[in-house]
């Protein structure tokens, strides 16, 4: 715990970038952000300093404040700064040289990640702390986007006997944590049974994963009593949008019903919104719809390339997923929470935990299909969890991992490694969607796209005339565009043989209006459509 | 003495042309089933079924399994029918390879169809009862299935749920639909079933002549405007279920049925002057 730092160890570290550093204060649980300059003036103990928080518990946007140069700022600032951070101190401890870990200031000694987190949480990294159980394949609802194709159940699937074995076994090895999901982990027989059993085997924490659309009395009551967590998706506030997800009509309303229910009972549900192409602009009206409803733990995750995830008509490009404003923040406050509490799982995912599918297949992560790392009961779980693939995997930091290995964020950021592996095929690759470039110290991902001398639209469209209206569907991502005669017009000579002027040329010799206007007009509707990722890139 | 094993007996229906098969021992729920089906499905004429459930009564509990797999255990069955109802019609989807699905209530007259595309809460399921009193006869309320090639609609029927009944729309169905309560404690849900009058068979298609687009406004005055074909093409794609089977022929599909349709908007204060509305606006037209 943050108790439990010495304090004449420090609390706090600086991590240098390639061009920003950081600042960790540990007691805080903060992160800030802070230019060479500033930087240089901390290293060197100098009095010029200058910072906000950049990814702090509150903290859900960057922001950083960068000094331009030491005279700049101004006493009363660094009056403030010193009694917030009490910076001096500590980096008296542990001030940092060279780009790479930590080291000891004024010192020569490597301080690496794994002597801080060591001597921090006097616990083994190699630990067990988290299992999934994926009690059924079968689910009542058919998500677009479900990482386990969850639908039918597998011939195969683990008997009651086999899912209790896996949960003695478990806690024996020293796991605190239990989730029983699925497919529907309401459609397995054994659900309440299984509770029970977590419960006598003394999980810290036991978790149900469900689309809560059927919660009988008899389980919610079982639940209560038992102090057990239940976390659910939805997707939207707006119940056709949530219903086509799960593309199972009444669903939302079943999972509204679930919710009045669950909260009925008192029982703590923890609520996650996917986000895809489809509900990404609902977001933040989901949020306050929930918590209308009266849930207070609200997240979002977004879609993995796994099982019917693979699809691309569900999952956000890249692009889009970088200029999201939700994901916006490239260091997450479970991090440096991590950094600071022995959850070092938090950091990087997949250390201390496995996931036992419903046929008993093991892999490192709900979101890792395609690696599996044994099988129940021909491996008992401690084989499983000791074998060479499991422990490298639960080894792996940042201080590995492409370009996150240089970046002075890494140690308060999270990095889903299933996200990196599945959409690059790279294990030691960057989260595709963090936006943050340590080597220009600048965010991506937010400029506009060159637009083509001669704008082309995308040849995959498919378009139909009705009425001298357009109609488009984009078959990439199940959007649809209506577009006016106007600028149905302009869209049938973006051919690419034409300059929006000429294009504006045309329109006045058939419209005969102001000149003027029509060019104005021209120009901002090819800079819709090429917003609308419409047109054939530059 | 043991008691005797009760006997299992076989159900085979057909939705959306798709054969399903129910096995069951629990014979109130065999009755209930079969009068439910009786106006919502045809028979399966012997055609191996796509998908098979088993509703099984057990010592403690009442199961149900599709393929062999428990999908819902209950103590009591008070709402057994209509959640396997639902069950049938989730087990649809997968399969349907012919048919455009749509978020759409749809009623028929004379062989012509009234589609009634709109948001949840938009008065579709409202719509689609009121004018079952005005002659139509009940084809969904809730998904409509459009046939790929003919852009035809065919009755995709199930008990309609209703949260809260309201006693004026209530008395207005009677005729033609049977209302059921769940039998447990404070549940506040009621489906009621179209009976044999209010339906058409379920293999039949019927031609789409006109789309409302409905729009429930509290204490409003009804108004029906017309609104161009491509409008209605774009928010028919958007309701539209399983346009990611028809990637290249979805828009086709949907602009071939807007452009023989006539398509309005419909704000809706009133339930009964809208149904009249619409009713004298499609005789007219008619004629």
């Amino acid at each position: 715990m943050v108790n439990e730092i010495d304090p004449a160890k420090g609390h706090i570290f600086l991590v240098r970038g390639p061009v920003n550093s950081a600042l960790y204060d540990l007691k805080k649980r903060e992160i800030y952000s802070v230019n060479p300059l500033v930087a240089s003036a901390l290293g060197d103990g100098a009095e010029g300093v200058q910072s906000m928080p950049l990814a702090g518990l509150q903290v859900d946007s960057f922001r950083s404040l960068q000094a331009s140069k030491p005279s700049s700022i101004s006493g009363e600032a660094l009056q403030v700064l010193r009694s917030y951070l009490a910076i001096h101190p500590a980096l008296g401890q542990y001030a940092v040289t060279g780009g790479k870990g930590f080291r000891e200031g004024g010192g020569s000694s490597p301080f690496s990640y794994q002597k801080v987190i060591g001597e921090y949480c006097n616990t083994s990294l190699r630990r067990l702390n988290c299992i999934w159980l994926e009690l059924t394949q079968s689910c009542n609802l058919s998500c677009a986007h479900c990482y386990a194709e969850a639908g039918m159940s597998r011939p195969k699937e683990l008997s009651l006997g086999q899912w209790k074995e896996i949960l003695e076994e478990g806690a024996q090895l020293g796991a605190k944590e239990v989730q029983l999901t699925g497919g529907e982990p309401t459609l397995c027989p054994w659900l309440t049974e299984l509770v029970e059993h977590a419960k006598s085997c003394q999980y810290r924490e036991i978790e149900v994963f469900t689309n809560a659309t059927r919660l009988e009395e008899g389980l919610l009551r079982k639940l209560a009593t038992l102090g057990v967590k239940v976390a659910l998706s939805i997707y939207s506030y707006d119940p056709e949008t949530h219903d086509g997800i799960t593309r199972s009509p009444g669903s939302f309303g079943r999972t509204v019903e679930g919710i009045k229910s669950l909260l009925d009972y008192q029982i703590p549900v923890r609520a996650n919104v996917t986000l895809m192409k489809e509900n990404l602009s609902h977001f933040k009206d989901t949020r306050e719809f929930l918590k209308g409803l009266g849930l207070k733990e609200i997240g979002y995750d977004y879609v993995r390339p796994t099982g019917r995830g693979r699809a691309e008509s569900t999952r956000l490009d890249v692009d889009v997923a970088k200029k999201a404003p939700v994901l916006y923040m490239p260091s997450s406050p479970e991090g440096i929470r991590g950094f600071c509490e022995d959850k070092s799982a938090w950091i990087t995912c997949w250390r201390g935990e496995i996931l036992i599918a419903s046929d008993g297949a093991a892999y490192p992560c709900i979101f890792t299909r395609k690696m599996p790392v044994g099988k129940f009961p021909e491996m008992r779980l401690e084989e499983i969890i000791q074998g060479q693939t499991v422990q490298r995997l639960w080894q792996i930091t940042l201080d590995e991992v492409e370009t996150c290995k240089d970046c002075e964020l890494r140690y308060g950021c999270f990095n889903c490694s299933a996200l990196a592996l599945t959409t690059t095929g790279k294990l030691l690759a960057k989260n595709p969607h963090c936006q943050y470039n340590p080597y220009t110290g600048l965010m991506e991902g937010h400029g506009e796209k060159g637009m083509k001398e001669r704008p082309k639209t995308r040849i995959d469209l498919i378009n139909e005339t009705v009425e001298d209206e357009v109609v488009i569907y984009d078959p990439k991502n199940h959007n649809v565009h209506h577009l006016n005669p106007m600028a149905g017009i302009i869209w049938e000579l973006l051919d690419g043989n034409h300059t929006p002027k000429e294009i504006a040329e045309e329109v006045i010799s058939v419209l005969e209006t102001d000149p003027v206007q029509v060019e104005r007009d021209v120009t901002k509707t090819i800079e819709e459509f090429q917003r609308k990722g419409l047109l054939e890139e530059a | 003495m043991k008691a005797a094993t009760p006997a299992l007996s076989t159900l085979n229906i057909k939705v959306l042309s798709l054969p399903i098969e129910i096995t069951t021992n629990h014979e109130s729920f065999r009755r209930e089933f079969c009068e439910l089906t009786s106006a919502l499905a045809t028979p399966a004429n012997g055609e191996p079924p796509v998908v098979r459930f088993q509703v099984m009564k057990k010592k403690r509990c009442l199961q149900i399994e599709q393929e062999g797999r428990i999908i819902y255990r209950l103590t009591r069955d008070y709402h057994l029918c209509p959640f396997l109802m639902d069950e049938i019609r989730a087990s649809c989807y997968g399969h349907v390879k012919d048919y455009l699905l749509v978020h759409a209530g749809a009623v028929v007259k004379n062989g012509r169809a009234i589609l009634l595309p709109g948001k949840s809460e938009s008065g579709k399921t409202t719509l689609t009862l009121g004018l079952t009193n005005h002659g139509y006869k009940y084809l969904t309320d809730e998904v409509s299935a459009i046939h790929h090639e003919t852009t035809e609609v065919v009755p995709f029927q199930r008990p309609i749920y209703v949260w809260r009944w309201s006693r004026p729309l209530r008395q207005e169905v009677s005729k033609s639909f049977k209302t059921y309560r769940y039998r447990g404690e404070g549940q506040r849900w009621q489906y009621i079933v179209p009976q044999d009058g209010a339906v058409i068979p379920g293999d039949a298609r019927c031609k789409v002549d006109w789309i409302i687009f409905p729009k429930y406004v509290p204490k409003s005055k009804v108004v029906l405007k017309p609104i161009g074909g491509a409008r209605a093409a774009v928010a028919l794609l958007q309701r539209c279920w399983n346009a990611q089977l028809f990637p290249d022929r979805g828009l086709k599909i949907l602009t071939g049925l807007v452009r023989r349709a006539r398509c309005y908007t419909l704000e809706m204060g009133d339930l009964e002057e809208a149904c009249k509305l619409i009713e004298s606006t499609c005789r007219g037209e008619s004629a």
